[in-house]
């Protein structure tokens, strides 16, 4: 059973992983950690992201900054252009083949346009290989302006030509007359001579036929910063005809950048354009726009200016090493993106240009929106996370609830299974438990009926006792397991209160005794007796709470008593009945009281030690209880004892059963209670009263009152006195008109005196039934007698009885009609306990057929029978008798112990009746008053382990005797009759033959097992038909007809079975020869 | 059915002798046969027969033909219900209407109900005492006029 319990629990206990999940989700910590690493996931996420999208807006910004650096490529690209257009118009229009004067008239008209047009277009010259040379500028020099009109200088250009370098190496300057549209010759004060063959352009261009661009540098002509385009033409023939050149104001450069600037979407105005030579000048700002510079010098000083080593220009410039890309510049603790062209990679001049974007402002408001996203992304992670993760929680938890829900049904389902297998199994090993206990206790019984001596005896009751004891256990488990399992029925029968608590009074007596403890019962009188309900069960209650009464008082005494109560609230029926069983014992505190009726509890864990038990008890009780519609409890004071009761509707049977009116005789009667013990006193007080006593004197002991009580009183006197009051001295004191009873236990009764027993009319144990009382005092009055002796010990059961012959011949043979199997078991083991022989029948016609009166000395005869009832029979027996004397005493067995059953049996002409069940004491004083023929025939039960010697054969039973009735074995095994009737007695001959035949045996058996192997079915018949021949001749009629079988299930075709009888042949055989040496000792 | 006349049945036995009665007793639990087997000693029988199952038991009632047999119920392999069935089914005229007496602790209604209706002739619940035995084997023995 704890195999299962333990079990069950570890399964309950064994932790599910859900409930793992659970709990993790569960702690604090947990959710500390998850939000922890919710925070630091979604941080790194939003970082990474913000970085990507930084890295993403940087390169954007690039972009951008390459757009714009493309459009102030473009923007400076077209400031250079027409200088090449120039040289192609040229070329184009092959100049190279006119005479000089001719060439000087397509050179000034074309270029004069351009350099109307292109404010930085300054002049664009010619110079030949000879010296000669021409010129168009727009930047007049001030000894020429100074003869020319004064407005002339804004919009018009000026002509030189030295077309005679040895002649006039100064040349001649033109200007234009404004009237006619002709050139005419300015006055050059200033004669300056001009070789255009040593000038920087003129070689570079030699240098570089593609065209070249010369490094920024102060104009002669103008003092203003420039740079000149020159390129050579050549002639068809490839021989150099003149130098190209021209010159472009480096003010438009920041002009341009300026308006190119102006012209750029919002975000890239605040873009730093610049543009430098090759030596890191700056020779285009936008600032440098609207400086006037006065002279070369100033200029200078100017782009130097921009070129200060902390300037961003400074910065860019020596940070930004690779052509067109963008490079992040560092500037002051901000970051710029920047980056340069080279415009000469495009056929330029030699000037980079640079813009530079600061990052920080432009990707501010980038930023801003970035890390506004940032922050929000992050939050949304964050958001998402925990939501995710208290989703997760709440959705692990609800699981967990679920599964542990689960669990929980599944731990009680299984709980539930396993209460029922253990009721189940305790069932089951209750009954196991009881076959070997079986074994136990009747080999004890066996034992004790043996010849012992003392010590032996004594012994062997404890091994009785023992094993009645764990039996009675072994009961309440098997009760207690059948209710719980459901099983236990509970009947609704007819029965009497008064008749059921005295029973059980009257049994715990016994036990109550044996610990020095008084009983008394007190059931009372003014109720129907009769009640519907299930009395096995009120007695089982009743010895439980008794039994449990008596082991816990130490001294003292325990009372039963049995009373009508009111319906308790909340209960139905109008008949309650309130049983209760009062104890002096050790009492109960309320903690022992609370848990009281659980199941395997005891008061306290030493109560088991020391009073035993298996605790079920209490718990029984209140379930049969709760079964029967009632209720159960218990007031205790610790200390002082107990009072158990349970409270029961048990209607009455029949309608009320009027207490019989007391005759008037007892009116007169005086009782006096002498030394009876307080316990005892109610009982008999209520039941005196019952019985119409008016008159009741109770004493201590006749030392204490002056005078005898009963003088005390007129008319006759009944004195109940307890038995040790009974001493020799009473007997002195006592008057003689008194009629003396003595009441006792059965200790005390055995001590009383010779003298008062003989005195006293009758001798009654505690506690008296009500119906005892009745009797006493009717016969105090003379309306009834009483038997003498009531037997104190039980000595009328150690009897067997005589032969059924035996008793006949004395006329003391009882007959009995009794149809009911159980109750012919049960009246035949009484009467045999007893000492009396019976003759059952079932029913009355055969008891009828059956009786002879020289041979019955009484009829015990069930009331109701088939055939012939227990009036019937009685009628024509004593119809028989009519003409004679003879009276046989007619004794009813009857259930219905209803008023007036007595007078009917007396009407009919019955003696007396007896209620089943069937009161041993009841019984046995009936037979000892109507059948004292019987008792010499009594045999004192004497039973021996040795066989019994056969020396008492059967009356009339005596055959004549033959060699077969002198054998001790089994006759089937050998009978020695046929070989005697063969031989004429069974002597050496016949053994001899016995000895021959009998061999041949062995070898039959061989073959019939061969046959048999060999599924030979003529085979096995044949020598089967042999052996069973050989074998009845001989006398082993057992062998035989087992080979006669083999033979018939041959014939039958049955192999089967015959092979079954085949395997059976072998231990038969053993068997004869093993009976063979007591064969041969028979030899006569 | 026609009962084979019994050799000492002719005779009239005194109602406490049982030294000519052939009693087998059919009990798987060795020691408790040996309790039933001593009980019987006691009570009187001499040709007491064992066996320890349906199988045994069946075989030792086609050998020996005992007069009254104690079967128990929960046998292995052959219990004693399904023994009595086929004792009872047998067809053969001294073996099918032997008396049988269950003595077993198994007192369920279903398990009595199919013991009468295969006609057990006693049923006696264990724990048994040496009388109670005694008396049921009276009754049966009476009753069967062996």
């Amino acid at each position: 059973m704890s195999t299962i319990l333990d079990d069950q629990e570890a399964e309950a206990r064994k932790p599910s992983l859900r409930q793992s999940v659970f709990h993790i989700l569960g702690n604090r910590w947990t959710t500390a950690g998850a939000v922890a690493l919710i925070l630091m996931v979604g941080g790194l996420v939003t970082y990474m992201t913000h970085e990507e999208q930084a890295e993403n807006l940087s390169s954007e910004a690039g972009e951008v900054l390459s757009n714009e650096m493309d459009r102030f490529t473009r923007s400076v690209n077209g400031l250079f252009l027409p200088a090449e257009r120039l040289h192609k118009t040229l070329e184009d229009g092959q100049i190279y083949k006119l005479r000089f004067d001719q060439a000087s008239s397509l050179f000034f008209g074309a270029s004069t346009g351009p350099i109307r047009r292109f404010d930085q277009i300054n002049g664009a010259y010619l110079g030949f290989p000879d010296g000669r040379f021409m010129h168009l500028q727009t930047l007049i020099p001030p000894h020429i302006a100074r003869h020319l009109a004064p407005d002339y200088q804004a919009s018009e250009t000026v002509r030189r030509v030295i077309s005679d370098p040895q002649d006039n190496p100064a040349g001649t300057w033109f200007s234009n007359d404004r009237e006619n549209s002709n050139w005419v010759e300015v006055p050059n004060d200033i004669k300056k001579d001009y070789d255009p063959r040593v000038r920087p352009w003129y070689a570079a261009a030699l240098e570089n036929p593609e065209g070249q661009w010369t490094n920024p540098y102060v104009f002669a002509s103008s003092g203003q910063l420039g740079i000149t385009y020159s390129k050579p033409i050549y002639d068809n023939l490839g021989t150099l005809w003149a130098v190209f050149g021209v010159d472009l104001s480096l003010s438009s450069l920041s002009e341009t950048l300026t308006d190119a600037q102006a012209d750029a979407a919002d975000d890239a105005r605040q873009d730093l354009v610049f543009a430098t030579d090759f030596e890191k000048r700056i020779v285009g700002h936008p600032e440098i726009v609207t400086d006037a510079a006065v002279n070369s010098e100033e200029i200078l000083d100017v782009l130097h200016d921009h070129m200060r080593e902390d300037s961003l220009e400074w910065h860019v410039v020596e940070q930004v090493a690779n052509e067109d890309q963008v490079t992040t510049v560092l500037f002051e603790g901000g970051h710029y993106l920047a980056m340069r062209t080279h415009m000469e990679a495009r056929n330029g001049p030699p000037i980079s240009i640079f813009v530079a974007r600061d990052m920080d402002e432009i990707l501010a408001d980038a930023f801003d929106n970035l890390h506004q996203n940032t922050a929000i992304l992050f939050a949304v992670i964050v958001v998402i996370g925990v939501v995710s993760f208290y989703a997760v929680k709440l959705q692990a938890e609800v699981f967990a609830r679920q599964q542990a829900e689960a669990e929980l049904l599944e731990a009680r389902d299984i709980a539930e299974a396993a209460t029922k297998a253990k009721s189940t199994f305790l069932a089951t090993m209750s009954h196991e438990i009881r076959t070997p206990m079986n074994g136990v206790m009747s080999m004890a019984e066996m034992l004790t009926q043996t010849r012992m001596n003392a010590e032996q005896g004594r012994m062997t009751k404890i091994i009785y006792d023992s094993a009645s004891a764990l039996l009675t256990i072994i009961n309440d488990i098997l009760d207690f397991s059948k209710i719980e399992a459901g099983k236990l029925d509970i009947e609704s029968i007819s029965f009497s209160i008064r008749e059921t608590v005295e029973g059980t009074g009257e049994l715990l007596a016994g036990r109550a005794e044996d610990r020095d403890v008084g009983m008394a019962v007190l059931v009372a009188p003014d109720m129907p007796d009769l009640r519907l309900g299930d009395p096995v069960r009120i007695r089982q209650i009743l010895l439980n709470l008794g039994g449990n009464a008596i082991k816990f008082t130490e001294q003292g005494a325990v009372r039963l008593d049995a009373f009508a109560v009111p319906t308790p609230e909340g209960h139905e029926g109008d008949a309650w009945i309130r049983f209760e069983v009062t104890d002096s014992g050790i009492g109960l505190t309320e903690e022992q009281v609370a848990k009281l009726f659980q199941p395997f509890v005891q008061a306290d864990s030493s109560t088991a030690r020391k009073y035993g038990g298996t605790g079920l008890g209490l718990s029984i009780c209140q379930r049969l209880c709760e079964m029967m519609g009632g209720r159960i409890g218990v007031t205790s004071t610790f200390g002082e004892g107990s009072t158990f009761w349970f409270e029961l509707p048990l209607a009455p049977d029949s309608e009320g059963q009027g207490g019989l009116e007391p005759p008037p005789e007892v009116q007169d009667l005086g009782v006096i209670l002498a030394g009876i013990p307080e316990v005892q006193r109610p009982a008999l007080s209520a039941y005196l009263s019952t019985c119409g006593v008016a008159w009741v004197e109770e004493v201590a002991d006749f030392d204490s009152v002056p005078e005898h009580p009963a003088l005390n009183h007129q008319g006759p006197t009944l004195e109940l006195l307890d038995a040790t009051l009974a001493t020799d001295q009473t007997v002195q004191s006592s008057p003689t008109q008194a009629f003396p009873v003595i009441l006792g236990t059965r200790q005390t009764l055995n001590v009383v005196s010779k003298e008062w027993l003989s005195r006293a009319k009758t001798a009654q144990t505690y506690p008296l039934p009500m119906e005892m009382v009745r009797k006493i005092v009717h016969a105090a009055v003379g309306l009834e007698t009483l038997s003498a002796a009531s037997q104190i010990v039980r000595e009328d059961m150690q009897f067997s009885a005589p032969t059924a012959d035996e008793a006949a011949e004395h006329k003391a043979l009882i007959l009995v009609a009794e149809d009911n199997p159980n109750n012919q078991i049960v009246v035949r083991q009484m009467l045999d306990r007893m000492g009396f022989a019976c003759e059952i029948h079932d029913n009355g016609a055969l008891a009828l057929a059956a009786y002879r009166p020289e041979a019955h000395g009484l009829i015990l005869t069930d009331f109701h029978m088939p055939e012939m009832d227990g009036f019937e029979l009685t009628r024509q027996i004593r119809q028989q008798e009519a003409d004679t004397e003879a009276r046989v005493p007619i004794i009813a067995l009857t259930a219905d112990a209803l008023t007036g059953v007595e007078q009917e049996c007396k009407a009919v002409g019955m003696d007396g009746y007896l209620t089943k069940p069937i009161n041993s004491k009841r019984l046995s004083k009936t037979l000892t008053d109507f059948l004292p023929a019987a008792l010499p025939l009594r045999k004192v039960q004497e039973m021996d382990a040795t066989p019994e010697d056969e020396a008492t054969p059967a009356a009339g039973d005596a055959p004549a005797e033959s060699v077969s009735d002198k054998i001790t074995w089994d006759p089937e095994i050998f009978d020695p009759q046929p070989l005697t009737d063969t031989f004429g007695a069974f002597d050496g001959d016949a053994l001899d033959f016995l000895d021959s035949v009998s061999g041949s045996w062995a070898l039959k058996l061989t073959e019939i097992e061969a046959a048999t192997a060999n599924d030979d079915k003529q085979k096995l018949r044949d020598v089967a038909h042999d052996l069973k021949g050989s074998a009845l001749m001989a006398g082993a009629n057992r062998l035989g007809r087992i080979a006669s079988d083999i033979q018939d299930f041959c014939d039958q075709d049955d192999m089967d079975m015959a092979k079954i009888m085949a395997e059976i042949l072998p231990p038969t055989f053993e068997e004869f020869q093993a009976t063979l040496p007591a064969i041969k000792a028979l030899r006569g | 059915m026609e009962e084979a006349p019994n050799p000492i049945a002719g005779k009239k036995r005194d109602k406490d002798d049982y030294s000519r009665i052939r009693i087998l007793v059919i009990e798987d639990e060795d020691y408790i046969r040996q309790i039933i087997t001593r009980m019987l000693r006691q009570i009187g029988f001499e040709h007491i027969y064992e066996a320890a199952d349906g199988t045994e038991g069946f075989k030792e009632i086609m050998r020996t033909i005992p007069d009254i047999i104690l079967c128990d119920i929960h046998m292995k392999p052959i219990d004693g219900m399904t023994f009595l069935k086929k004792i009872r089914k047998l067809g053969h005229p001294k073996i099918s209407g032997l008396p049988v007496i269950f003595l077993t602790s198994d007192t369920d209604v279903t398990q009595v109900k199919s013991a009468k209706e295969l006609r057990v002739d006693g049923y006696i619940a264990k724990p048994v005492s040496p009388k109670l035995l005694k008396q049921h084997l009276d009754d049966v023995l009476e009753r069967k006029g062996v």
